[in-house]
């Protein structure tokens, strides 16, 4: 079943267009990740998914539903979850206090005792540092607080934006590895990297973005020959060259 | 072309109001010295305003113009002209101690400054009854006082020259800097431009102008206290004036003050001489302005000029219009 | 000695009072960074809600808190969401004038319908007090400070423990993130705003016995406010604590030894106010001033 449909979106700042015209699939249990240079404009399709930002047009549907309609509280009780680029925690609160706050909406609080002890099971580093102040962490502790707390939401979709960023390589491995586990719970990821290699480790699918626009389309196998991987990023892979596969 | 027009205009209007202290009735004497005096602060608060220093105590510099100009007049004997420019004096020390201690702070801190600060210099008027009579208040030295007609032209003459510091600043490059400010102090900075230095010369002219005024308006009426000398009721105008007739424009202080005082006899008459009435007109002008009329009567006159001259500018994308836009077209 | 404990007293008992008046203003800015220049005005309203009820129902004031602060908390909501949450994101100064605009209109209204006469509850409690040896304790600001100092640990309690305090949090940390967690942000704004005024009218009910009550008594309210709020640092809740009974202390402090202090009050916040700004502008506490 495909979960979410992205189709013709177009985001603009003003008269600047980000994001042209962008069709992409993600399909219930996937992890599709959306690899790109800085600027891109990759963030800032997370950012419409997840609802701080306002799309000039497409159409994007979420099981069935029009997402772009939905507030964005609306969206994290849908189940569409953003673990946001730069992690943006809460400092002055705990790990447990920012835990709680991934699961503050109404449904993920009846869940929360649960999900809590989920959560300490997948970072049990999380569960030793309980009541310190999530501003006192380290990269790769913060990191693993982010997917928490996106996690106590009940995510059915997960958007990932550089879960790697800042991250010592062998914390990135560490991480994706995590991510690997998350998706094996039957949660479908969205994954938004720099670190394609990382990124094609555990997502079955790709795009890549170059200049707002989808230039390649592939399977991760497709997608792991790093000569074609790298033209593509800087917009060396022309559109009638691309092979953009309808899902 | 607009702008010769303009001027034009605005050398007529000068003349003119120049010649009525000579031919008008008293009632509309009065009515253009109130004008003029309420000029010459929305000068000054817009001044203030353009480098984003928006002041809640402009009493402040009212009163202390008010103290200045009636002491050395009681103390030391100095006849109008003299005590204006003590006036000035102590106007722009206050302006630039203020800028010093609020540096280069944000806006809210200096409207928190302002507030308190015209607070307790009434506070301070009131408890030192040896230097500035205390409550029981002041009387200006009879003998020294000019006649009517004296008054008004001197009045008259201080708004305009006001009006005319207004318009040889916005035409250096002190305006390019306060907007700079205005808009982004960082940016401003990597220009070269020292946000320190410019702040402390707009508050210390914009202070000295409302000195000034506090003054001529204290000799005008002859007696002082402390409830007079630092009243709200002056801060308030001095920021209706501006918001009515148009921020950050030249003309825009002067619309609104005519506006302003209509307004104020407006009230009168519709409210009667209900205590408050007028302040609540005043703070719903102030609330509407805010939200629905970003660019004040003058400003929305020009932008109404600007459209149908062509499209020439374009439109910033996105945000709510709102009386202090984010960036100056 | 007994003269300085007495003034010790005095400014404790100040200061608890002095927290509750300061510390709606401090929950405004930090969570929802909104600047409230009315919030003189919500105390002013909140002593005249107290006079009237007293005057016509024979309520005793403590006994219209619940009313007053739950009028507050809704139309501060109203406030927020038709007057300053339209303008939320643009530039401070039209905060800033806004709601001082807002504080003149309230007030003028205020001078019409009550006039400028001065008021006062006079519940019995006020005129009582207590001697312990040679120190006298007034009943007045004994419960005044005894009531502020439960309503603020209620305060800190519910921001510690509950979801919407856990959440109010949150959103001054960080309001973005605040938004991806599923909170209603402009939702939680108007409410933690409307919560500032509730904080802020229910000081004005119990200083109604202790403070005469006038429409204009708004001004010399908000820039004490303000004096605690910057020494105690912007968005700081517990430097808000600090500066309150610091300002208590030396506001007492000159009322006892400058002859004539009593009337230097406004003078000693403006002069805390400055001195703040010039040596350390973040207060003590305080995270963010310069920006």
């Amino acid at each position: 079943m495909t979960l979410l449909t992205i189709k013709d979106l177009t985001i603009a700042y003003g008269d600047a267009v980000v994001v042209e015209e962008v069709n992409m699939t993600v399909e219930e249990g996937e992890v599709v990740c959306l690899l790109g240079a800085n600027g891109a404009g990759k963030t800032t399709t997370m950012s419409v998914l997840a609802g701080t930002l306002r799309a000039r047009s497409g159409t994007v549907l979420y099981s069935g539903k029009d997402l772009l309609r939905m507030k964005l509280h609306e969206r994290v009780a849908a189940g569409v979850v953003l673990c946001p680029e730069g992690r943006k925690l809460f400092p002055t609160l705990s790990v447990e206090e920012n835990l709680f706050l991934g699961s503050f909406h109404r449904k993920a609080r009846r869940s929360r005792q649960q999900k809590l002890k989920d959560v300490f099971d997948l970072f049990p580093v999380l569960a030793e540092r309980r009541y310190q102040y999530a501003g006192s962490m380290s990269g790769g502790e913060q990191q693993m607080l982010a997917l928490g707390r996106a996690l106590m939401a009940n995510p059915r979709l997960l958007l990932l934006d550089e879960p790697s960023l800042g991250l010592a390589p062998r914390l990135v491995q560490q991480v994706f590895e995590l991510i690997r586990r998350i998706s094996a719970s039957r949660i479908s990821i969205l994954l938004v990297e720099q670190n394609s290699r990382a990124a094609l480790s555990v997502a079955s699918r790709g795009y890549v973005l170059a200049a707002g626009r989808i230039v390649l389309a592939d399977t991760a196998a497709g997608l792991s020959d790093t000569h074609r991987l790298q033209r593509a990023f800087f917009g060396e892979v022309r559109r009638d060259e691309a092979e953009l596969h309808r899902a | 072309m607009q702008k010769v027009c303009l001027s034009i205009l605005a050398v007529a209007v000068a003349v003119f109001v120049l010649w009525l202290p000579f031919v008008a009735t008293s009632q509309i004497n009065d009515w253009m010295f109130r004008v003029a005096m309420l000029c010459i602060l929305a000068v000054s608060w817009n001044l203030m305003a353009n480098a984003g220093a928006i002041s809640l105590g402009h009493s402040a510099f009212w009163g202390v113009g008010a103290y200045a100009g009636v002491l050395s007049a009681n103390s030391l004997g100095l006849p109008i002209l003299p005590a204006t420019g003590v006036a000035v004096c102590a106007g722009a020390v206050l302006g630039a101690i203020i800028a010093l201690a609020t540096g280069r702070l944000r806006g809210v801190f200096f409207a928190i400054c302002t507030l308190a600060l015209s607070e307790s210099l009434r506070t301070t008027a009131l408890m030192t009854p040896k230097l500035t009579g205390g409550a029981v208040g002041l009387f200006l030295v009879q003998k020294l006082r000019p006649g009517a007609t004296e008054l008004f032209l001197i009045g008259t003459a201080a708004a305009i020259f006001a009006v005319l510091v207004s318009v040889v600043l916005a035409h250096t490059k002190f305006h390019y800097a306060c907007r700079a400010l205005r808009n982004h102090e960082g940016a401003a900075q990597m220009l070269g431009i020292d946000p320190r230095q410019y702040r402390l010369a707009v508050l210390a002219i914009s202070g000295a102008l409302a000195s000034v005024a506090g003054c001529i308006n204290a000799w005008y009426g002859g007696y002082l206290d402390p409830n007079i000398a630092f009243d709200l009721f002056v801060t308030v105008q001095a920021q209706i004036a501006p918001i009515l007739g148009g921020l950050f424009t030249i003309a825009g202080p002067v619309v609104g003050s005519f506006g302003i005082v209509f307004l104020s006899e407006l009230s009168r008459i519709w409210l009667g001489a209900h205590e408050g009435a007028s302040q609540l007109v005043f703070g719903l002008v102030l609330i509407v302005g805010i939200l629905f009329m970003p660019k004040g009567i003058y400003g929305s006159l020009l932008r109404f000029w600007a459209r149908r001259a062509g499209p020439a500018v374009a439109k910033p994308a996105g945000g709510p219009a709102t009386i202090i836009p984010q960036v100056q077209p | 000695m007994a003269y300085f404990t007495q003034l010790l007293i005095d400014a404790l008992l100040l200061g608890g009072i002095y927290t509750l008046m300061a510390i709606g203003l401090s929950l405004s800015y930090g969570v929802a960074r909104v600047i409230n220049f009315a919030h003189g005005e919500a105390v002013m309203l909140g002593a005249y809600g107290a006079f009237w009820g007293f005057r016509l129902l024979g309520l005793d004031p403590l006994m219209a808190i619940p009313a007053v602060a739950m009028l507050g908390i809704v139309v501060g909501a109203i406030v927020f969401r038709l007057t300053i949450l339209p303008i939320l994101d643009s530039q401070q100064e039209n905060q800033i004038l806004l709601t001082f605009g807002i504080g003149l209109v309230l007030q003028s209204l205020a001078v019409m319908a009550w006039s400028a006469d001065e008021r006062a509850t006079n519940p019995d409690y006020a005129l009582s007090s207590f001697e312990l040896g040679d120190l006298v304790v007034p009943g007045a600001r004994l419960i005044g400070c005894a009531v502020a100092g439960v309503l603020v640990a209620i305060l800190f309690v519910w921001l510690k423990f509950t979801e919407l305090g856990r959440a109010s949090r949150a959103l001054a940390d960080n309001r973005e993130a605040a938004g991806l967690m599923g909170i209603n942000v402009p939702a939680m704004f108007a409410f933690v705003f409307g919560l500032g005024v509730a904080l802020g009218d229910t000081t004005g009910a119990i200083v109604s016995f202790i403070l005469p009550v006038t429409p204009f008594m708004g001004f010399s309210i908000l820039i004490k406010s303000f004096a605690i709020v910057v020494l105690g640092g912007l968005g700081s809740i517990v430097g808000t604590v600090i500066g309150a009974f610091v300002v208590a202390f030396a506001e007492t402090a000159v009322a006892y030894y400058v002859p004539d202090g009593n009337g230097w009050a406004e003078a000693v916040a403006f002069a805390i106010l400055f001195v703040v700004l010039v040596v350390r502008p973040n207060g003590i506490l305080g995270t963010q001033a310069t920006l």
